[in-house]
């Protein structure tokens, strides 16, 4: 038994044995076996029809049965999927143009910041304040430290000396307060802490001179030269310490 | 119009070692240099022999804030009368020019 289909693509018509189940239209479609109608066939027993989805049967009083199939819909793969590399290649790109503006923005950030560090520290900090200003500073703090007066068993400064090493040592200090305000071109909240800490070593040197010349004139207790001595290190090392701050922050922020 | 100078006597002020800008500005306030500068008073200050030292600190505590009300180093002399040992005279002199420093350089 053989059913007449009608293959909407071609129109070729393409007998398929009744007994064979139509399970895909299109297959038939492609297939080369290609067969003239056979003639009417009487029916001597009920017709099993097997469509395929998308297929239907148009039973017409009389005359041949057409079973007429339609494309079936495409799935959503079958829809989407041979657009799917366009659209990675898209993303793909977008992506990419995005990472090259950010580099872009990087890289133009970080040559603002090393000129920044070329300008402050490079130049300012290294080739002008530094050698006018800091290693003059330590080569002071440095002899401060070792000529601080002292009475001892193997002698005595008199009271004119100490007086003198005192008011010679107090006006150095306001030279170097004047020279440090340099600093205030590279950072505003630099000099304030600096002159904190000059202020500290004037506080110890004027405390402890006039302790000695208190020792010298009355027999009074002589002072403790070493303690003054850590101050003015402690001091000096948080000067030096703001600096070295200033410096790692340097490129980091705008100086304020 | 400036009145009567008034005297602040340092022996009269625990020594002989002055410092600490906190002492110096308390004492700013006992004494009352903010309304004397503002009447323009002339302020006669005796520092005695015996002193042995005094801070920066200290210094511009009581008086930082007249010299820079007074602008520069002659005006402020002008008006505080400073009567002490020679080696102070250097010192404060130099403290006076810090404090005229203190206004911004850069400006």
């Amino acid at each position: 038994m053989t059913l007449a289909t009608t293959n909407p693509m071609s129109g070729t018509g393409i007998a398929v044995p009744a007994a064979t189940p139509v399970t895909n239209p299109q297959a038939m479609a492609a297939s080369r076996s290609v067969v003239p109608f056979s003639p009417p066939i009487q029916a001597s027993q009920p017709l099993q029809f097997v469509l395929p989805s998308g297929c239907q049967l148009v039973q017409p009083a009389a005359g041949v049965s057409v079973a007429i199939c339609q494309q079936a819909s495409p799935s959503a793969w079958e829809r989407w999927g041979p657009s799917l590399p366009s659209v990675l290649s898209l993303v793909i790109s977008v992506l990419a143009v995005g990472f090259t503006f950010r580099t872009y923005r990087y890289n133009k950030d970080k040559d603002q910041r090393s000129r920044l560090q070329s300008i402050q520290d490079d130049y300012w900090l290294r080739k002008v304040i530094s050698p006018n200003t800091i290693e003059p500073f330590l080569k002071f703090t440095t002899e401060l430290r070792s000529g601080l007066p002292v009475v001892s068993a193997g002698g005595a400064p008199s009271p004119e000396e100490v007086q003198q090493f005192w008011s010679d040592s107090a006006k150095r200090l306001v030279d170097f307060s004047s020279a440090f305000r340099m600093l205030e071109l590279l950072d505003r909240q630099l000099q304030p802490a600096i002159e904190k800490c000059i202020e500290g070593i004037d506080e110890v040197l004027a405390s402890y001179c006039g302790a000695v010349q208190a020792q010298l004139s009355n027999g009074d207790p002589a002072p403790d030269r070493h303690a003054a001595i850590q101050r003015i290190v402690g001091f000096e090392a948080a000067l030096f310490r703001s600096i070295q701050t200033h410096q790692t922050s340097v490129g980091h922020s705008q100086p304020s | 119009m400036t009145t009567a100078a008034t005297t602040i006597d340092f022996e009269k002020i625990e020594g002989p070692v002055y410092t600490g800008r906190d002492r110096g500005q308390r004492l700013r306030v006992e004494l009352c240099l903010d309304e004397l500068d503002a009447r323009g008073v002339e302020v006669d200050i005796k520092i005695p022999e015996s002193t042995y030292t005094i801070s920066s600190s200290f210094f511009l505590g009581l008086f930082g804030p007249s010299v820079v009300r007074a602008g520069s180093r002659d005006a402020f002399y002008r008006r505080y009368h400073f009567k002490s040992p020679s080696f102070l005279k250097e010192v404060m002199d130099s403290y006076v020019a810090r404090a005229l420093q203190s206004r911004n350089l850069f400006i």
